[in-house]
């Protein structure tokens, strides 16, 4: 009896285990673990990372049981906006990705207890394959929160076939447009010759400044503040207002390929992944377009300056989650896309740099291979400038991302109201070079005034 | 204790089986025979499948409350084209009137359109904010320029720039299809694949409009886009004259934000809204809760069975249900599905754990009888064990029937003995009876020899040595004390036989009757002995 009571029981005990290891943990093929994900990597028509994701989701993600959901493309401060509503329960605000690309200044905003420490999931050895610089930007507190996947440099886009036209008219070429300081003076220039019409855009007001004050030896950010009182902020601040005040340079809202569509700004200076939204025609108002010619030259410098460039591009980071299932195929995901194949094919079709040395290093030696005319001059532009240029990192403090939409905000406030009173007092007859000096020192002034 | 089902089973078949034995075999015949009868009943209730009805009935709810849903959401979004339509004709009209051009006049005219659109941009800004939608556009049968090759049709479409949830209040819009001043003069961004206008044939917009105040497009690729929609739209009316059209856009992405079910219970579930096709069906597969969404460029096919309809998209199979609704003439078709393999895995538990329980029970019940098995019949075998020690003495064991059983087998205990004392002075006496009779016969026998003529006797002795063996059978017939009748039966001859034999035997031992011939066997046999 005891035996048989005894066996029962090892049964009973059998068949629990059995049921129980239903639901052991694990990826598995049978069971797919789907990851919802933002990014910023291409547009609402074509994205080079979906097309990655695709093909993730057809090999890797099937053989092991992930599946990558892309539910947002979009713009980055879109999706910081997104992101940020939606951490802060804001009512109406979208629940969280389990995935989402973005920059370094998100971190702060979820909360570093709730995002995923990457380093948990890659070997020493594997974090030792990325650029130095990459990895280490995405270290918070000794946590990997943010894993590199694809890094940017900012360059001059021109609009070659219709600033031909103006040029030939003005007798300059692209030479002029090597420096800031000639590049502010064509905006004035063709301001004039197309009777009021802007040429150039920055799209990152906040970087022109940045890499300006690092040219010339200073920093924007000191402690956290905006340095705005330094000398280099002055002279860098000179030419852009005087092109601002004059009118020729681009102080609207919006993104410079929207101009750039519609040929209402001919050039800009932005990330090389800018590249994607560049068509190679114009539309004009009465929906006749023009196919035009791109040009890609290097980030312009400062006369007396060093060449100075930033490195920029968030990068991947993913929600903790308290099914550890999720938490591996993020990783799992991470490691395919970094790895420095599959991330070279991603990177060179959205106009980025490869994170992983081996890739990065290698930039050079496939440019020529490259299909796409535009995308092989943008990378050989990219070439030519990596041994000369220095690469600055963006600054990283508490409020960085407020400090750097407030900066540009009133940088444009301050110059459109300038350029508005200036065109008034010129109407009436005011000497336009004194009433340029005096608007370009009085703008300055009421910035500063500002941040004091 | 050894228990071995087999063992069991014969010693029950040779009437050897202890009581234990029988009593546990019958317990667990009766527990197996009533789990039996149970699950045959749950199975004939459709208990004993919990997960396939428990999956059907699920989804028939969500499938009422998924039409009803839509139901409801697209006829107030057609209320809305229909406001929508109505604000737009008045300002039009108004816009006409204030400067004092006709309608045709707009053609080519890119101020007089770029104006309008400014104008009409408000409307169009509030209908997407009000409307449950992803995108809101009027479009008119003019352009700013008809020598273009492909038609175009001048208007404006706004569309959400970065839709991540059903509530759109915080999210940005852009312009999709428009004038770009009119992006700059509302601080609104151009779409990636924004274009200055549409092409002519992106909306049939006469001929739905015979019959119905709205129509309710098919799923179609959103122009530049990897995005797919259907749209609900409805005329503009100039004089009586259909002078273009304008609704709202329904991407398959709001599709999914806004109806993926979010329960638990339905984290594999997929709604779809269906347009009917060829061979089956188009539209917008809507992904569940966990994000998973089949590919729908594909015709999706359907088999029809009892239970659900099996669908086939790509290499994906879905198993559902579907509901066709008509909305002011415009068919519809919304289904509720789940991954089969999803479906068969659910189905697959549910009877593992009904078998796991059912063995769990089997267990149970095993151990069950094997304890009151015990507890049953350990006192009856003690009262009995107890009863063969303590001889007349005893102890009731406080079990009734046992008790009795004890009391009634120690009365016929006693009537035995008693009958056993008679019995044995009865074979006592015949016995003494019997020994008496044989020494009569011995002594009886002896006093015969004497009588008895020797040379007779001698030539008795002599003449059954001559017997034939029918002869000397019959002989030991009569010397076994058979009559003559009985010979005839014992040996089955006839009576003239017996007789036959009878006058030989005599004549062969020399005796004239039976009576001398029995005389003569008897003093042979005892000197035999």
């Amino acid at each position: 009896m005891k035996k048989i009571s005894v066996l029962v029981l090892a049964g009973l005990i059998l068949l629990s285990c059995l049921v129980g290891c239903a639901d052991e943990s694990g990826l598995t093929p049978n069971d797919p673990v789907t990851l919802t994900m933002w990014h910023v990597y291409g547009s609402q028509t074509e994205s080079p990372l979906n097309d990655s994701i695709n093909e993730f989701n057809r090999t890797v993600g099937r053989e092991k049981g992930i599946v990558v959901n892309v539910v947002s493309v979009s713009s980055s401060s879109e999706i910081d906006e997104a992101l940020t509503t939606a951490a802060k329960n804001t009512p109406g605000a979208p629940s969280l990705p389990d995935l989402f690309t973005a920059y370094p200044r998100v971190a702060e905003i979820i909360g570093h207890e709730n995002l995923l420490d990457w380093s948990k999931y890659f070997t020493e050895a594997e974090l030792s394959e990325f650029v130095d610089e990459f990895i280490e930007e995405g270290y918070f507190e000794e946590k990997l929160l943010m894993m590199p996947i694809a890094k940017s440099t900012e360059l001059l886009f021109l609009n070659q076939t219709l600033f031909d036209r103006f040029a030939v008219e003005n007798e300059l070429d692209t030479n002029a447009l090597t420096s800031f300081e000639g590049l502010f003076s064509a905006c004035k220039s063709f301001y004039t010759w197309s009777n009021g019409r802007d040429m150039f855009q920055i799209n990152d007001l906040y970087h022109y400044f940045l890499t300006g004050m690092e040219a010339n030896g200073e920093h924007l950010i000191e402690n956290g503040r905006l340095n705005l009182d330094a000398d280099s902020f002055k002279k860098v601040w000179q030419p852009m207002a005087s092109a601002g005040i004059y009118g020729g340079l681009c102080l609207g809202n919006g993104y410079a390929s929207d101009r750039w569509k519609t040929g209402e700004v001919i050039s800009n200076v932005g990330s090389t992944a800018g590249i994607l939204y560049l068509r190679d025609y114009v539309t004009y108002p009465d929906s006749t377009t023009e196919d035009i010619e791109t040009s890609i030259l290097p980030y312009p410098i400062f006369e007396n300056g060093k060449a100075v460039t930033v490195h920029r591009g968030g990068g991947l980071f993913a929600l903790k989650n308290e099914d550890e299932r999720k938490n591996e195929a993020a990783s799992v995901f991470a490691k395919w896309i970094t790895e420095a194949n599959n991330n070279l094919d991603f990177v060179t079709s959205a106009g980025y740099l490869p994170v992983k040395r081996e890739a990065f290093d290698g930039l050079p030696e496939i440019t020529d291979g490259i299909e796409n005319e535009k995308y092989r001059l943008l990378y050989s532009t990219v070439n030519g400038m990596s041994d000369e240029y220095t690469y600055c990192d963006i600054p990283l403090f508490e409020g960085a991302s407020d400090t750097q939409s407030a900066f540009e905000k009133n940088v444009k406030s301050v110059l459109n109201k300038a350029h508005a009173e200036y065109l008034d007092r010129v109407s009436l007859g005011e000497n336009t070079e004194a009433v340029l000096n005096e608007l370009i020192t009085d703008s300055l002034e009421e910035l500063q005034a500002l941040y004091d | 204790m050894r228990l071995g089902f087999k063992q069991l089973y014969k010693g029950i078949k040779a009437g050897s089986s202890t009581l234990r034995k029988r009593f546990l075999i019958y317990v667990i015949s009766a527990t197996v025979t009533c789990i039996t009868l149970l699950l045959l009943l749950l199975s004939l209730f459709g208990v004993m499948n919990p997960t396939k009805s428990r999956i059907e009935n699920y989804i028939n709810s969500q499938l009422d409350s998924y039409a009803v849903q839509i139901e409801h959401d697209v006829e107030k979004l057609a209320a809305c084209s229909l406001s929508f339509s109505g604000e737009l004709q008045t300002l039009i009209d108004n816009y006409l009137d204030g400067n004092g051009i006709s309608f045709d006049e707009l053609k080519n005219n890119v101020e007089a359109l770029t104006e309008l659109q400014k104008q009409a941009y408000s409307t169009v800004y509030t209908s997407v904010r009000v409307a449950s939608c992803s995108g809101a556009f009027y479009v008119l049968n003019t352009t700013v320029n008809d020598t273009l090759s492909a038609g175009h049709s001048n208007g404006v479409y706004i569309k959400f720039a970065n839709l991540c949830s059903d509530n759109t209040v915080n999210t940005k819009v852009s312009l999709f299809r428009g004038a770009s001043e009119v992006a700059r003069d509302n601080g609104i961004n151009l779409y990636s694949t924004w274009q200055n206008e549409m092409l002519t044939d992106a909306f049939d917009k006469t001929e739905v409009f015979s019959e119905k105040s709205y129509a309710l497009s098919v799923v179609v690729n959103i122009p530049d886009t990897w995005e797919r929609a259907r749209y609900i739209y409805s005329p503009i009316y100039l004089d009586g004259q259909i002078i273009g059209v304008c609704g709202f856009e329904l991407s398959d992405l709001y599709m999914q934000l806004s109806y993926s079910p979010t329960d638990t219970e339905s984290a594999h579930a997929i709604y779809a809204l269906l347009d009917k096709a060829k061979n089956g069906y188009t539209g917008q597969l809507l992904s569940n809760r966990s994000g998973f969404i089949p590919p729908t460029s594909d015709i999706i096919t359907v088999e029809r069975h009892k239970a659900f309809n099996e669908y086939q998209c790509g290499n994906y199979t879905l198993i559902g249900k579907e509901r066709e609704l008509v909305i002011d003439e415009n068919p519809i078709t919304v289904a509720m599905m789940l991954p089969k393999f999803k479906y068969v895995s659910a189905v697959r538990e549910g009877q593992t754990n009904i078998i796991a329980s059912f063995i769990v029970i089997l267990a149970i019940a095993i151990c069950t009888s094997l304890w009151l098995s015990k507890k049953y019949i350990t006192p009856i075998v003690k009262s009995i064990s107890r009863f063969k020690t303590e001889k007349g003495e005893y102890t009731p064991s406080g079990i009734a029937e046992i008790d009795g059983m004890i009391r009634l087998l120690a009365e016929q205990e006693e009537a035995f003995e008693l009958e056993k004392k008679e019995l044995q002075a009865t074979i006592e006496q015949t016995s003494n009876e019997n020994d008496e009779a044989r020494r009569e016969l011995a002594r009886l026998a002896y006093s015969r020899k004497t009588e008895v003529d020797p040379e007779a006797y001698q030539q008795f002795i002599a003449g059954v040595k001559t017997l034939t063996p029918m002869e000397k059978t019959v002989f030991d017939c009569y010397v076994d004390g058979k009559s003559v009748k009985e010979v005839v039966e014992l040996l089955s001859v006839k009576e003239t036989t017996v007789r036959f034999h009878n006058r030989n035997i005599y004549s062969k031992l020399g005796v004239n009757s039976l009576k001398q011939l029995l005389l003569y066997a008897t003093i042979m046999k005892r000197d035999e002995e």
